[in-house]
């Protein structure tokens, strides 16, 4: 009995439709399908009863299972349409995939307010998605500018969305309040904004979001920004710099006078002219680059982890390499995976490696270094007027002198040691399996030039190397 | 050439006894279920409790329509 019945109402609603062609017929349908999945039970409740009052055989099952997967589709297909229509989120956030929205289309409006402030304000940007560009100017105000995308299947969704997410700045002169409301988008319709923000050069500036970029220039005061799925530019902040993001992007920042503080993991990082300290919490995973870090440097991974007193030339890290020029110590890398290069640095050295070779050449004066590689080579160039204490010795493999007679080598059939000093810091080099040269380091060296790309192992090479010799013939 | 013939769904005897008040409730469970279904979902989408929050009210219809064949199965 459902069926004719459906067939009926679908008639009644078609020509509904037709006779009022402003009639929201989706949007009821969107909101009233489950009234489909009740009159289908009342139906079949009363079809049983009237069986069952006029001694007919009845059915084993109420419902079979065709007809509950029948019931699921449409299910599926009346919470889909509630979803799309915008009545609720039926589905987690929006529907994406790789990135991509998949419903509708973007609706642009235009985003336009401004607020007096002090010289100082702290700015607070809440619950933020999208591209913010925050400067810092003359003025003694904030200001907001820019557009607002709705993505929603047809103009009075996006319409809706646009009422239901106003652009708020409140509070005082001492603390602006930026409030975009995006969260109050109903459903599918994903709302994200671009907005240039024009703040006091003394603002303080806090910022909450995700998906999107924070780019902030000329600001005197603090930034702290938490944050997802974020890129972060920063250039010319004078106060310290927070930055909780899981994951970033990517982070940039150049000529900071403060301290930056980086959690989350994330790809790549690039800082430069750094005044404070440094500190680095997380998975980074892209390539990471520091040049001229006046204050210290801790960087912690599951990989690797990384700190020095300072970096006033540069550390560059590819996948799987280490290469650094012109630090200065207490210097201390420790990593599982990575070849290590470094060279002119000062003050004490301690780098620990599980897989990976490592080259250092250290400027004058010698401090004590401690190398350790447990599968991999180390190469230790010196400079010919060097003080040091050198003691090196391999597990398994053979030691290269080519520094010296000063230095002396004993080999056995498997590892060697060579040793040997003229009143300087002390040297350890130590390879549990793989190979140690030290020798003399010529004048004017250039630093060395990192290792781009995957590591090819030897006999992968001589593989390599026959079959191109075939590929010739 | 006519088509094969087309075989009916599997029929229960007619309740002419408790036995038969045993499989009509077995049959109106499912009817049952499917109508506090729409019923939640509709209280969802019109600002009730939303359905994420009361589908166990369907596994406590399921469960008193099991208690009730079973209490008719006892009773014959």
């Amino acid at each position: 009995m459902f069926a004719p019945l459906l067939l009926i109402g679908l008639g009644l609603v078609f020509l509904a439709r037709n006779l009022q062609p402003d009639l929201r017929l989706m949007d009821y349908l969107a909101k009233y399908w489950p009234l489909l999945l009740v009159l289908w039970g009342v139906l079949r409740t009363f079809e049983i009863l009237f069986w069952a009052s006029g001694r007919q055989p009845l059915p084993a099952r109420g419902v079979t299972g065709g007809e509950w997967m029948l019931v699921l589709l449409l299910c599926f297909f009346g919470s889909t349409l509630h979803a799309v229509r915008g009545f609720s989120g039926w589905f987690p956030g929006t529907i994406e995939l790789g990135g991509l929205d998949v419903f509708g289309e973007s609706y642009d409006y235009a985003i336009n307010g401004e607020m007096t402030s002090s010289k100082t304000p702290h700015v607070v940007i809440e619950s933020f998605r999208g591209n913010a560009r925050i400067t810092g100017t003359g003025g003694t105000s904030v200001k907001v500018t820019g557009h607002k995308a709705v993505r929603s299947i047809d103009r009075d969704g996006a319409d809706r969305a646009d009422r239901e997410t106003p652009m708020e700045l409140t509070g005082d002169a001492g603390t602006i309040v930026l409030r975009t409301n995006q969260n109050r988008s109903s459903g599918l319709r994903q709302v994200t904004e671009d907005v240039e923000i024009a703040v006091p050069k003394g603002a303080s500036i806090e910022a909450h979001g995700r998906n999107g970029d924070f780019d902030i220039q000329d600001i005197d005061g603090a930034v702290a920004i938490t944050s997802q799925n974020t890129s972060v530019r920063l250039a010319d902040i004078g106060g310290a710099v927070r930055l909780d993001l899981a994951p970033s992007q990517m982070v940039r920042a150049v000529n900071l006078k403060g301290s930056l503080d980086l959690q989350g993991g994330g790809g790549d990082i690039d800082l430069e002219n750094i005044g404070g300290g440094v500190t680095i919490n997380g998975p980074y995973t892209g390539n990471v680059e520091f040049h001229n870090l006046a204050g210290s440097i801790h960087l912690t991974g599951p990989q690797t982890e990384f700190s020095a007193e300072r970096i006033p030339g540069d550390v560059r890290m590819p996948l799987r390499n280490f290469n650094a020029s012109n630090l200065v110590g207490p210097v201390r890398v420790q990593t599982r995976l990575r070849d290590v290069q470094i060279s002119g640095f000062t003050n004490a050295l301690e780098v620990t490696v599980d897989n990976g070779d490592i080259e250092l050449r250290p400027a004058l004066p010698l401090s004590r270094m401690d190398v350790h590689t447990r599968t991999g080579n180390i190469t230790l160039a010196l400079p010919r007027d060097a003080r040091f204490s050198l003691s090196a010795s391999t597990g398994m493999g053979r030691i290269l002198n080519q520094f010296g007679p000063s230095l002396v080598l004993e080999e056995t059939r498997r590892n060697a040691t060579l040793r040997g000093a003229n009143g300087g810091a002390d040297v350890m080099l130590r390879s549990d399996r793989g190979e140690i040269t030290v020798r003399e380091a010529s004048p004017n060296e250039p630093p060395f030039e990192p290792r781009f790309g995957p590591r090819v192992l030897p006999k992968q090479l001589k593989s390599l190397k026959e079959f191109s010799k075939k590929l010739e013939q | 050439m006519n088509p094969p013939p087309v075989n009916p769904p599997p029929m229960n005897p007619p309740p002419m006894n408790s036995g038969g008040a045993n499989h009509l409730l077995r049959a109106l469970s499912g009817p049952l279920l499917l109508t506090t279904l729409g019923v939640l979902l509709t209280i969802d989408y019109n600002g009730g409790i939303t359905f994420s929050r009361s589908w166990p009210v369907l596994l406590i219809v399921f469960g008193l329509c099991r208690v009730a064949e079973y209490a008719s199965a006892r009773h014959a």
